[in-house]
């Protein structure tokens, strides 16, 4: 596992706790614009693994605004 | 236009102007095959082409005005009609719906790469989404009888994107639209009804494939490692709606992640940022925002196959969810992002556009300045990154002058005679009715892998001579499509094939032409023939599916032999006696009936199951018009 790796789901577990969609979204947004200049450096790697985070982080948006939408329904 | 569309020439298009075939002796194949496997887009082409014949206007204008222009026109209109629709107040953004469903770089390769019936039922999927959008607010019959309508129509041009839209639609009731008091109705008006019109609708060619059925899929077509060796895509590419062939769309060669066309997903998810608390800006609900997302987020993870995160999930539903199988090639999920961006793209940039506008009220243009910068960014980054190379495959092309040349010689030939091309059937190859055209790779399926390697020997000359293969052509490669090494150009494997032909002792070439080589082979057997030389054999082609053939002098236990891909639903039967001949499968390859005594015969050889395909026609053509007829009763009703 790779040191990215393990940042990544320590900020998961983090956001899971504050349970806040607009968070997910906020880091989502934010791993695929750090993503943009890692791809232009040719550093694929990295670049490759953030846009799968903000994927993660994404879905996390979604299943925590559903609950939340559904909670206040 | 190149690619996958093919080129006819006008003398084609009277072979293809006839009712749906079950049997298929010259578009797809040049020995003759099952016509089943895609009836539902010939139909299509046929029609088109009966178009041309009837009304005497060229195939050039009718394939553009029926095939070449719909897509890209209706996959404008179709997404700027949804947004249009379901956002009224925000007309403006409906254009950028259009313009993004309409230019990104899924659609545009699948359209310049010919792809034009895969391009049609992408177009069309906003428009029937909406109508489906309707009927969930309205359960009726009339919005029923009109969405399976359309469904139909998305059927006939690829039955895949109706398997696709049926997942969008499921996705669609069970996250947005589920209510459990009406379940039973929304089963019934949005699923059961619209199949139903579906199936009769299509029965013509699913009633022969129940009733004879074939396999229609090609081999290892639904096999795992297909699946794996077509997952070019990766996720950062679906995410960011880049087509992993973007630009120069040859098979096998990926582009490197061009990190700018993130900034689309950025802004499409951003919509997250405006689910409404208390005064929404939107006159949707947070879940149907919130679908949108989870379709763009779903058509990415499906559409990068079998490459990580998790390509064991990927390849799980490929091997064990029911129809996945039918989609080894994963770029077709492109289509759920597309949609989702087309609608959530537009949502965010008029959202952040409100609230500026609220916040710095004498900036009263805020909507056109964020709506031109967002269109010179999207045409930034597909001109930016396509290096002019999409659009240099819509200029003009003149065919060259020896492909003319070629088409005159063999159509002056009456004799029935194939023509068999080496590497491959070139674009501008002449075939007809008469002359259907066959490339190498069709006759190593049909006679032998190895048939290339062993042309010098005479069983090869009477394989040739008895499958009526007159001509063999190595082509001139105008547009670089077969000689190639590393994608580029390269003649040295033309030269090979040319100079191995050259040996060949019963080949003749043809001294009139350069560019092309063209062979040719001496006696070769017509279409129906006979072991018996005194035999004298004429025939009529009412159809390709029907012949009346007559056989004079014919003697006890004589062969004749028709000479097209066995198939046991060829019968034959002596119109004199009513007697019906036992078709026998002849040299492994040929339909043959043995005469059963000394005479004259007149033969009927017809395809059974064309008589399915009639059954079909008349129960769809009836299901039409009743259907057509119960929209305008329910419509003068209201």
């Amino acid at each position: 596992m790779k040191p990215q790796d393990i940042l990544f789901i320590i900020l998961l577990l983090v956001l899971i706790w504050k349970s806040n969609p607009k968070y997910f979204v906020i880091v989502a947004l934010f791993c695929l614009l750090a993503a943009i200049p890692l791809y232009q450096f040719w550093v694929f790697f990295t670049a490759e693994r953030l846009v799968w985070y903000a994927g993660a982080f994404l879905l996390g948006a979604i299943i925590f605004s559903s609950l939340t939408r559904d909670k206040k329904n | 236009m190149g690619g996958d569309w093919r080129f006819f020439w006008q003398d084609n298009i009277s072979a293809l102007a006839h009712a749906p075939s079950a049997w298929d002796p010259v578009l797809n194949s040049g020995f003759g095959t099952s016509g089943l496997s895609i009836m539902w887009l010939d139909s299509y082409l046929q029609l088109t082409a009966s178009l041309s014949i009837l009304l005497h206007i060229p195939w050039f204008w009718i394939s553009l005005i029926f095939w070449i222009l719909p897509p890209i026109i209706i996959a404008f209109l179709s997404a700027f009609f949804l947004f249009k629709n379901i956002f009224p107040l925000q007309k403006n953004y409906a254009f950028l719906s259009g313009i993004i469903y309409a230019s990104n770089t899924y659609f545009l390769l699948v359209f310049s790469g010919g792809q034009l019936g895969v391009s049609f039922a992408y177009a069309l999927i906003p428009f029937i989404f909406y109508g489906f959008y309707c009927s969930f607010k309205n359960l009726s019959l009339q919005n029923s009888l009109i969405c399976g309508l359309f469904l139909a129509i998305l059927m006939l041009f690829d039955p895949r994107f109706v398997i696709l839209f049926l997942g969008i639609l499921t996705l669609y009731w069970l996250f947005v639209s589920f209510e459990k008091r009406v379940f039973g109705r929304q089963i019934f008006y949005i699923f059961i009804i619209p199949l139903g019109i579906v199936f009769l609708l299509h029965l013509f060619w699913i009633l022969p494939l129940l009733l004879a059925p074939k396999n229609v899929l090609p081999q290892n077509f639904t096999s795992t490692n297909e699946f794996i060796f077509f997952s070019f895509t990766d996720f950062s590419h679906s995410l960011a709606l880049l087509h992993p062939n973007w630009p120069d769309n040859m098979f096998g060669k990926v582009s490197f992640m061009k990190g700018e066309f993130l900034l689309l997903p950025i802004i499409a998810f951003s919509s997250l940022f405006f689910l409404s608390k208390k005064k929404s800006l939107l006159p949707v609900s947070n879940r149907f925002i919130l679908f949108f997302v989870l379709l763009g987020l779903l058509g990415s993870f499906l559409a990068k196959g079998a490459n990580e995160p998790f390509k064991q999930l990927n390849i799980f539903l490929f091997d064990y969810f029911p129809a996945m199988s039918l989609f080894r090639d994963a770029t077709k999920f492109y289509l759920f992002v597309a949609l989702s961006y087309a609608i959530l793209i537009p949502i965010a940039l008029f959202s952040f556009a409100t609230i500026l506008q609220r916040r710095f009220k004498q900036f009263s243009s805020v909507h056109v300045v964020i709506s031109l910068t967002f269109i010179l960014l999207w045409f930034a980054l597909l001109i930016g990154s396509s290096q002019g190379k999409v659009i240099s495959k819509f200029y003009p092309k003149v065919v060259p002058q020896e492909y003319q040349q070629l088409r005159d010689t063999i159509a002056a030939d009456t004799d029935f005679a194939r023509t068999l091309w080496i590497p491959s059937v070139q674009r501008y190859a002449y075939s007809s009715t008469n002359h259907p055209a066959m490339g190498i790779k069709e006759l190593e399926k049909v006679v032998d892998k190895d048939i290339q390697k062993k042309l010098t020997s005479t069983e090869s000359a009477r394989i040739f001579k008895n499958m009526s293969i007159r001509y063999v052509i190595v082509p001139f490669d105008s547009e670089k499509e077969f000689f190639t090494k590393n994608n580029e150009y390269n003649t040295d494997g033309r030269d090979k094939i040319v100079n191995q032909l050259k040996k060949v002792s019963w080949l003749k070439q043809n001294s009139n032409f350069h560019q092309i080589s063209l062979f040719t082979v001496a006696n070769t057997k017509d279409h129906f023939w006979s072991s018996n030389k005194n035999a004298k054999i004429t025939y009529e082609q009412s159809s390709p599916t029907y012949y009346t053939v007559s056989v004079k002098n014919a003697r006890k236990d004589d062969r004749i032999v028709f000479s097209e891909q066995y198939d046991p639903q060829w019968h034959f039967v002596a119109q004199a006696t009513n007697e019906k001949l036992s078709n026998m499968r002849y040299e492994h390859i040929f339909n043959s009936i043995v005469i059963p005594d000394n005479g004259d015969y007149i033969l009927t050889v017809s395809y059974k199951t064309q008589e399915f395909v009639g059954i079909g026609l008349f129960l769809s053509g009836s299901s039409l018009v009743t259907l057509l007829g119960a929209l305008i009763y329910l419509r003068r009703r209201r």
